[in-house]
């Protein structure tokens, strides 16, 4: 293992850490749901980066960038779907902004 | 230093889990599998690091959509649910 590949790896490792962090200690839903669908995404992108760093083959590196490529995709519309749903629910477990544009969208 | 990079994952797994548990509603709970599934693509990566072995970088495409479909699953039937 190279240093940059170690780097690489104790950058990611930093950064899952810092989103579970954050999702433990934020007040709201949707304020933790933004610290984990950004911060641990780019953690195991930076993961797979390592990966195709410490291999250095062609078809291992097609595999890693699909594999990131479908992780940027799919997790901002999981989220997304997740803090619609929250959203709809907010009378009962109030959110801490006050203002809800979602309500007042459709008039 | 291998040692310090899965204390430091597991110490993020224990967190998650915690507020998995201690989640007041139902998204808190499965923005979690996200959170968990996001570790285990870096464990994976890692293990196949350290053992210098490819065949489980495969693994890994296998674990990358898992998160979109549960979550996708799981806001699919919360949104059909009549009255949460």
């Amino acid at each position: 293992m190279s240093v940059l590949v170690m780097s690489l790896l104790l950058i990611g490792c930093l950064l899952i850490l810092l989103a579970s962090v954050g999702s433990l200690k934020l007040p709201d839903t949707l304020t933790r749901m933004a610290a984990v669908s950004k911060a641990s995404t780019l953690g195991s992108v930076i993961f797979c980066l390592a990966a195709a760093l410490h291999f250095q083959r062609i078809s291992l590196t097609v595999l890693l960038v699909l594999a990131a490529l479908v992780l940027f995709m799919g997790i901002p519309v999981s989220s997304h779907l997740l803090s619609r749903l929250r959203l709809r629910t907010a009378r009962k477990y109030p959110l801490q902004t006050q203002r809800n544009d979602f309500e007042t969208d459709g008039r | 230093m291998i040692v310090v990079l899965v204390a430091l994952l597991a110490l993020a797994s224990v967190f998650s889990m915690l507020r998995c548990l201690r989640g007041p509603d139902w998204t808190d709970r499965i923005m979690t599998f996200d959170l968990l599934n996001n570790i285990l693509v870096a464990a994976a990566a890692l293990y196949a690091i350290y053992n210098n072995n490819a065949d489980v970088v495969t693994l890994v495409l296998v674990l990358a959509p898992m998160s979109f479909i549960s979550n996708a699953i799981m806001a699919f039937y919360l949104e059909r649910r009549k009255e949460p």
